[in-house]
């Protein structure tokens, strides 16, 4: 308990530390933050144009794959306003300024992981969950159903957590991190629709090995009922070992590092 | 035009140089097209035509789309903001070549790589998924007029782009406008659906703007959607465009070389 309170307070100081930072790129932080909002109503109103003439898709309703959209932005933005700091992290390995973060008494993945909150994500995260409820609102939710889908949301930020582990893996080892963390922002995208709009090889890819249909559509199917105890144990299996190997890969990856421009 | 040949040459070998980069770049608009293609083929499920179009054109919209957006919203500009910001437009200022043509040159091989690398992610696409897209006749009037509106479309995003690189003569926050300028242009020109699927005084709107010109329009032309008189219409206010932006391009060229201090070169 005490060690979460001192990884918290270092977790406030350092995004104390980030949003200072962005205050003296004012002009650019507005511009961002317009240009977020502005993808975000652009693709809503895009769907609600799309489904004024069609009642659904895939067996979903309407308000159903909006529902999906909105729990894809929130569970992206939300990892991008915890793990901005793995977009960071390319100059790091590069440079061999990684050392500094090693020799802290501190979890360099901790550090490579948390080191920036973004502030801009966190106002978006507010206007999205906003628009979340509102949309919402036109559905018959169940207390147990919202309980378990605010289980699984966690689960999704926990999922991009180790995507994000992976990608400073791979960092690590191959300096590569600039394209990798938007492949996986691409692959993450797949999710903003039901993974049951995919074929069946798609779809076992997106559930088994990539698991964004855990991330964005099994919090969904909870929302709208369509769950059972099957689908929340694989859920919850696949998830724990995609969380446990993406550590394991961290390991490995840290024990490669050769500090070569340091 | 031998000048201009050795510029292309040049450009591409740095290309190869940074292959990985540029592979893994293609990569993320496969997955675009994926992403796509299934929305589409979801929404489609027991309809047989919808905002005018039937499922095969939808799906061939996408794909042409995508060939289409790779030739002309593909830049070799995105860099000039930094290069002013840190003075290493002098390097080019000091070559026996106009910066245009240079940049030119830049643009040329930038757009033909990405080509072709598109015609073969659609090849790709077509081979894994096999999307329905047979029963859409080509014209050579359609493909006539597609070239057209093509050719002056890369032309106006040329400008554009360069206009965008100049704010580095008078900011040094270069990034977050072309960021916004990004997320305007991949929503608004085509690039992801027909435009003429958003609320009608919404498209209305867009067309005000020439943001539909760059993909939208010379898709819909190619597919054969577009009446005569809106094909002409549409080549004709894509024209102006292109000279509005050239003449910009030329204008915040000369005001910003006043301004320009070579500041850490």
């Amino acid at each position: 308990m005490r060690e979460i309170k001192r990884y918290l307070k270092i977790w406030l100081r350092l995004s104390y530390n980030s949003f200072s930072a962005m205050f003296f790129t004012r002009f650019s932080a507005v511009i961002f933050l317009l240009g977020k909002i502005l993808r975000f109503s652009f693709i809503l109103i895009f769907l609600l144009a799309v489904f004024s003439k069609v009642p659904g898709a895939g067996g979903y309703s309407k308000e159903q794959i909006i529902i999906v959209f909105l729990i894809y932005s929130l569970i992206d933005t939300l990892s991008q306003f915890l793990f901005r700091e793995v977009y960071r992290f390319r100059p790091k390995v590069v440079f061999g300024t990684f050392d500094k973060d090693l020799v802290k008494p501190v979890s360099p993945l901790f550090l490579s992981l948390f080191g920036g909150a973004d502030v801009l994500d966190l106002i978006t995260v507010v206007i999205y969950t906003l628009v979340f409820f509102i949309f919402l609102s036109s559905l018959v939710i169940t207390p147990l159903n919202f309980s378990l889908f605010l289980l699984f949301l966690i689960n999704g930020v926990v999922l991009a957590a180790a995507f994000h582990i992976i990608v400073l893996s791979i960092g690590i080892l191959t300096t590569e991190v600039d394209h990798l963390i938007m492949i996986y922002r691409d692959v993450e995208n797949l999710g903003r629709i039901p993974v049951d709009f995919y074929d069946k090889a798609l779809r076992f890819v997106l559930t088994y090995l990539l698991p964004i249909g855990i991330m964005m559509t099994v919090p969904a199917k909870i929302l709208f009922g369509l769950w059972n105890v099957k689908i929340l144990g694989v859920a919850l299996v696949v998830s724990l070992a995609f969380f446990y190997a993406s550590l394991r890969f961290w390991g490995y990856a840290l024990q490669k590092y050769s500090s070569a421009s340091s | 035009m031998k000048v201009f040949k050795t510029l292309v040459k040049t450009e591409f070998y740095t290309y190869l140089a940074y292959r990985l980069n540029f592979v893994l770049w293609r990569l993320r608009n496969f997955l675009w097209l994926v992403f796509l293609y299934f929305f589409w083929k979801a929404v489609f499920q027991g309809e047989i035509t919808l905002f005018g179009y039937t499922k095969n054109e939808i799906f061939l919209y996408i794909l042409f789309a995508q060939v289409v957006s790779s030739f002309v919203l593909s830049t070799a500009t995105g860099g000039i903001g930094g290069m002013i910001n840190d003075g290493t437009l002098t390097d080019i200022l000091l070559l026996p070549y106009s910066f245009f043509k240079i940049m030119a040159a830049k643009e040329v091989i930038d757009k033909l790589v990405n080509f072709a690398f598109s015609i073969f992610e659609i090849f790709l696409f077509i081979l894994l998924f096999n999307p329905e897209i047979v029963g859409v006749q080509l014209t050579w009037q359609s493909v006539l007029m597609f070239i057209i509106s093509l050719l002056l479309a890369t032309t106006l995003y040329f400008f554009i782009a360069l206009n965008l690189g100049f704010i580095g003569f008078w900011s040094t926050e270069v990034w977050a406008p072309r960021f916004l300028f990004m997320v305007v242009v991949w929503l608004l020109a085509g690039n992801y659906f027909p435009l003429d699927v958003l609320p009608t005084g919404l498209y209305k709107a867009l067309n005000l703007l020439p943001f539909p010109y760059l993909v939208y329009f010379p898709v819909k032309v190619l597919l054969g959607k577009a009446e005569v008189a809106e094909v002409a219409g549409g080549v004709f206010v894509l024209f102006v465009w292109t000279l509005i932006f050239y003449g910009f391009t030329k204008f915040l060229w000369i005001k910003g070389l006043k301004v320009y201090t070579a500041q850490g070169a």
